[in-house]
């Protein structure tokens, strides 16, 4: 837009992704109201996902691409394996309530 | 009979609890305004930022009482010819006076001068005509303002020791001359901020303010330049002293080459170093035209800044001479006053620019102000494990000793000439490095190239150099490989010269129209 330079705009849009997932994570919680662990691996994930893409936007900034995409090895893959984590667990979490949930069985 | 699951559901799947309410969507907003709120209170957010900045840099960067480096009893300061340049660049005129001269020196220095001054090879991006024109402007200011500086010659140019008292009378503006009342600070500081107010208005990246220290200044000057001819605009000859200037002329020869302190005209109490940041696009092409483009530009700067000081502090009343390579050595100079640490490669490196800086200093008597302190921040232990400049060299001029020592160690040790033994430190085999200087056909910048601590000053950068700070070689090899496997420091690369010249995002006219 000619308003801002590529830093600026870099942290304003991830400070936004950031809240966007943050509140994903809390609506997550809401529903499937996981243990504390997963809230953390989650929390940890979207920390190193956020730090990858900022990472990887400066460095391309600099005319740095290989030091860009290196980053998006060393530093995404933890944030995927992290992300990873969280999800089995809150997956396994799902799968209680949703046992839970069904309907109870007729005693003969 | 209750199902195995039913005791740990904490609450009923509903709608009410899918939807966030009203109610919690205020309070997760109102977190998020408040926080918004606190950043735009500027006053208090500047504050607490520069507050938390000051803490870490404080726990970071150490200050020292005292040189950070071991000094052996009997380390003797060298003459400005104890170098490889004194041969290389003026071996005629120390021969001439009957001084020893390193012959090898003297041929590579021939060799050296008519390429960089003449020669290009247009088959090749790195020696090409372009090139070639970036050196000539870059280097064009110091080399007609202060001529044979760079090879540390005093006393030439803007760099002359004369303090006249008033302005030539044919000059309409000039304020090279030392004022009549001398300027009263407040305070010591207030001098400090000052000078260094100054040193940033007209260019200088860093400035630090050290004491004179005579163990950093050459004991003996060479000077083949006669008297009248090291001024910048020499006034006319005022016709009544033409035979005592034509004497002179007669007279000038090589007895009189050699000089000490005696001519120096008043006696120095303070060194203002200043530093200033060489290009990073054009280092990393090094070693090219483009890379010596880089370096020719920091010598530039060097010249017209180092002049400027020099001028500021003669029109507050204080005698003032401008120096770039010559006079003292800059870099245990530039350690003094608290902008670096020395290396393994011999360079100082700062905080910020890494090795990427050219140095320049103002020799002046002005006493009354705060001088800074010696600060550190791991580079010498950085340097210990990491080796990447010895690596890049490609003379392999560069020690690969682990530790640093009082004396050289490499192939050249029994007539290092060119080296200030004594003092605890990597010593490079400059004869090598020159060599290579002379077979490039320009200067090589190869060692600051691939320093992990030559960056961009970026954030991601800042964070990688405080990791650099925990003692331990495990990490250090970590991060001088992750340095490799990044891409960074490369030397030699053709893409480095590609993307110096690339209009990628630059806008030239402040706007992309």
């Amino acid at each position: 837009m000619g308003i801002f330079n590529g830093s600026e705009s870099l942290f304003y849009i991830l400070g936004a992704l950031t809240l966007a997932l943050v509140f994903g994570l809390i609506y997550m919680h809401k529903i499937y109201n996981f243990k504390w662990y997963a809230t953390l691996l989650a929390a940890l994930g979207i920390f190193q996902t956020i730090f990858t893409i900022a990472w990887w936007i400066s460095s391309i900034q600099e005319g740095e691409p290989q030091a860009g995409n290196m980053g998006l090895l060393t530093f995404g893959v933890p944030a995927l394996l992290l992300f990873g984590f969280a999800q089995r667990l809150i997956s396994k979490k799902k799968a209680e309530i949703i046992v839970a949930e069904e309907p109870e069985a007729e005693t003969p | 009979m209750l199902k195995k699951n039913q005791a740990k559901q904490k609450q009923p799947l509903d709608e009410s609890t899918l939807k966030f309410n009203r109610r919690q969507f205020l309070k997760i907003g109102s977190a998020g305004a408040a926080l918004g709120a606190i950043n735009a209170i500027e006053v208090p957010k500047k504050a607490l930022a520069s507050s938390v900045a000051k803490n870490m840099d404080k726990a970071i960067i150490k200050e020292m009482d005292n040189f950070p480096n071991e000094i052996r009893n009997d380390y003797q300061p060298p003459r400005n010819y104890d170098t490889v340049f004194g041969s290389a660049f003026f071996g005629a005129a120390l021969q001439a006076a009957g001084k020893p001269v390193d012959k090898e020196m003297m041929k590579h220095g021939r060799s050296f001068l008519q390429k960089i001054n003449y020669e290009f090879d247009n088959s090749t991006k790195s020696h090409d005509q372009l090139g070639k024109a970036l050196t000539g402007g870059a280097w064009s200011l110091s080399n007609r303002c202060v001529g044979p500086s760079p090879g540390a010659i005093s006393d030439f140019g803007l760099m002359n020791w004369a303090q006249p008292q008033d302005k030539p009378p044919y000059a309409l503006m000039d304020h090279n001359f030392v004022q009549k009342e001398k300027y009263q600070f407040k305070s010591k500081q207030e001098a400090a901020l000052a000078i260094k107010r100054a040193a940033r208005l007209y260019g200088a990246d860093l400035v630090g303010i050290a004491r004179r220290d005579k163990k950093w200044d050459y004991r003996e000057f060479l000077n083949m330049v006669p008297p009248m001819g090291r001024e910048m605009f020499p006034p006319p000859p005022d016709p009544q002293n033409l035979p005592q200037i034509i004497e002179m002329m007669k007279s000038w020869g090589p007895d009189k080459f050699f000089h000490g302190w005696e001519q120096f005209p008043f006696e120095p109490k303070t060194v203002i170093v200043l530093a200033f940041e060489m290009d990073y696009e054009g280092i990393s092409a090094s070693p090219s035209e483009i890379g010596a483009a880089a370096v020719g530009a920091g010598y530039s700067q060097m010249a017209k800044v180092s002049y400027q000081m020099s001028v500021f502090l003669k029109q507050l009343g204080y005698h003032a001479v401008a120096c770039g390579n010559d006079t003292g050595l800059s870099i245990p100079y530039a350690i003094a006053a608290g902008l670096g640490e020395g290396s393994r490669a011999g360079f100082l490196v700062t905080f910020n620019h890494g090795p990427r800086v050219r140095i320049a200093k103002v020799y002046t008597d002005l006493e009354f102000v705060d001088y800074d302190k010696p600060k550190t921040f791991g580079v010498m232990d950085f340097c210990k494990n990491c080796k990447r400049c010895a690596d890049a060299c490609p003379s392999k001029a560069i020690s690969f000793d682990d530790e640093p020592s009082f004396e050289p160690t490499h192939d050249a040790k029994d007539n290092a000439y060119f080296n200030a033994r004594g003092v605890k430190k990597y010593y490079s085999d400059h004869r090598k490095c020159f060599q290579f200087w002379d077979k490039n056909g320009t200067d090589c910048a190869n060692c600051i190239a691939a320093c992990p601590y030559n960056k961009p000053d970026f954030w991601h950068h800042r964070l990688v150099r405080k990791m650099g700070l925990v003692p331990s070689a495990g990490v250090h090899d970590v991060l001088r490989e992750a340095d490799i496997l990044f891409g960074y420091g490369n030397t030699f690369d053709d893409k480095a010269i590609d993307k110096f010249w690339s209009p990628k995002g630059r806008q030239y006219a402040g706007h992309d129209a």
